[in-house]
């Protein structure tokens, strides 16, 4: 059976097609993850819904407090943009050590997130950087704190006829520093593990940390013993080493071809006080290209 | 249902009539009969079907042909002009940069929209770019030689 194709250019058309189709419908974004499960037959829907030339769903917004980030901008841009560079360091690195370059040319920041592998770099950039998310649905908007839209090992709480429209970037407040480390076996794979840390500190105590971790549970998460621990605390090597201790507890990883289960963990224990360190000196953790 | 799009190849419009959600790379070598885009491992890993999508490198085994419509498609084929090879084949000559040359057109066509945005590259950045794409002779070294003297091309 040959698929049907559609690329509306109205989000209300686009909202109209996954009425009249739910779930037999697929979004296709970047199309760089679901290309290749339709080529192994993971999925086969009746319709390709194309947001490509939906208007209004891509861009990069400076905004009063924040960044605002339209889902359809491409990994590419987010990676070379001067304002996520300046304000969101962290994603800008996560960005950059996406995969292949045809992937960062295609590939967008909502397909990452709505699709949500294990190892995709940006969902931890986007956890660390307290980000928000706006679905648009029949039954009107609703924002998401990231952390809520995901549910599962691929799995997030959009509904068949929910779009993700847009992200929200909270301004990192003055004098916190973010950053993005990234581990895997060659430059363009997927993470086995990739760190996003966002930190401030007063002299040698910690203001204010968040951990994000991808790639070690099935959905992102934030480490909150670690973040917890070192709240208030005094930067040593001992605590920055009990937070990578705390992170592996809290990891819940799977062993796949890539990596065992107690490999991955070993591997948060070791880089989160890596990419900790890396942020507070200021050192780009990411990869740049 | 077929649709029927319009789009430049190398330079030259086209109205052809596609399987919409068919594949880039079957519309290349089938429909075009562009033969330089590499049937590799079809899943969007080893970057032998590269092809430029308004400049920027993208994996034709991953992009459905519909999406076309509208754009300027550059393959291998389009880069020399009358019969002068472009800066990037040339330095891949020069250097000898191939060897069976089955991956060569997709790292030629990614070294090109590499260089476009990032014309003064470090040797890490050009590695960094070259591993998108897979070369099983692993002939890697004298491929970021000729990027490296492409680079410099004035």
């Amino acid at each position: 059976m040959t698929a049907e194709y559609r690329d509306p250019e109205q989000l209300t058309e686009v909202l109209d097609i996954l009425r009249e189709f739910g779930d037999d419908a697929k979004l296709i974004a970047g199309g760089q993850s679901l290309m290749v499960m339709r080529r192994q037959g993971l999925i086969s829907p009746s319709v390709w819904l194309d947001l490509n030339r939906v208007a209004g769903l891509a861009g990069i917004t400076a905004m009063d407090g924040g960044v605002r980030l339209g889902a359809m901008t491409t990994i590419r841009t987010i990676e070379r943009d001067q304002t996520i560079r300046a304000m969101c360091p962290a994603l800008a690195q996560a960005a950059a050590a996406v995969g292949p370059l045809q992937v960062r040319n295609m590939g967008t920041i909502g397909g990452s997130v709505a699709h949500n592998a294990p190892g995709a770099d940006c969902p931890p950039a986007l956890l660390a950087l307290d980000a928000s998310a706006m679905v648009v649905g029949a039954a009107g908007a609703r924002s998401f704190a990231l952390a809520d839209l995901f549910t599962g090992y691929f799995e997030t709480a959009l509904r068949p006829d929910e779009v993700l429209t847009e992200f929200m970037l909270p301004a990192l407040s003055a004098g916190a520093r973010a950053g993005y480390l990234k581990f895997a076996t060659r430059a363009v794979d997927m993470a086995l593990v990739g760190i996003a840390v966002v930190l401030e500190q007063e002299g040698d105590a910690i203001r204010n940390v968040r951990i994000a971790i991808g790639g070690a549970a099935p959905v992102p998460f934030r480490a909150r013993d670690a973040e917890a621990h070192l709240l208030g605390a005094k930067w040593t090597e001992a605590a920055l080493r009990e937070a990578g201790r705390l992170a592996a507890c809290a990891a819940s990883p799977v062993s796949d071809v890539h990596a065992s289960a107690d490999y991955r963990r070993w591997l948060v224990r070791t880089l989160v006080p890596r990419a900790l360190a890396s942020v507070s000196t200021g050192t780009p953790a990411g990869r740049e290209s | 249902m077929k649709r029927t799009i319009a789009f430049t190849v190398n330079g030259k419009p086209v109205e052809i009539e596609v399987e919409p959600a068919g594949l880039l790379l079957d519309v290349v070598q089938e429909q075009l009969g562009l033969l330089g885009a590499r049937r590799g491992c079809e899943t969007g890993y080893c970057g032998a079907c590269t092809v430029l999508v308004d400049r920027q490198a993208v994996r034709s085994c991953l992009f459905l042909a519909a999406r076309i419509a509208g754009r300027q498609l550059t393959t291998i084929e389009g880069l020399a002009t009358e019969g002068e090879l472009d800066r990037v084949q040339s330095a891949f000559v020069e250097h000898g940069a191939l060897e069976c040359g089955y991956c060569i057109p997709g790292m030629i066509l990614l070294a090109e929209s590499f260089l476009a945005q990032n014309p003064h590259p470090t040797d890490d950045e050009i590695r960094r770019a070259l591993a998108s794409n897979l070369c099983r002779c692993t002939g890697y070294v004298k491929m970021v030689e000729a990027v490296r003297a492409a680079s410099l091309v004035r």
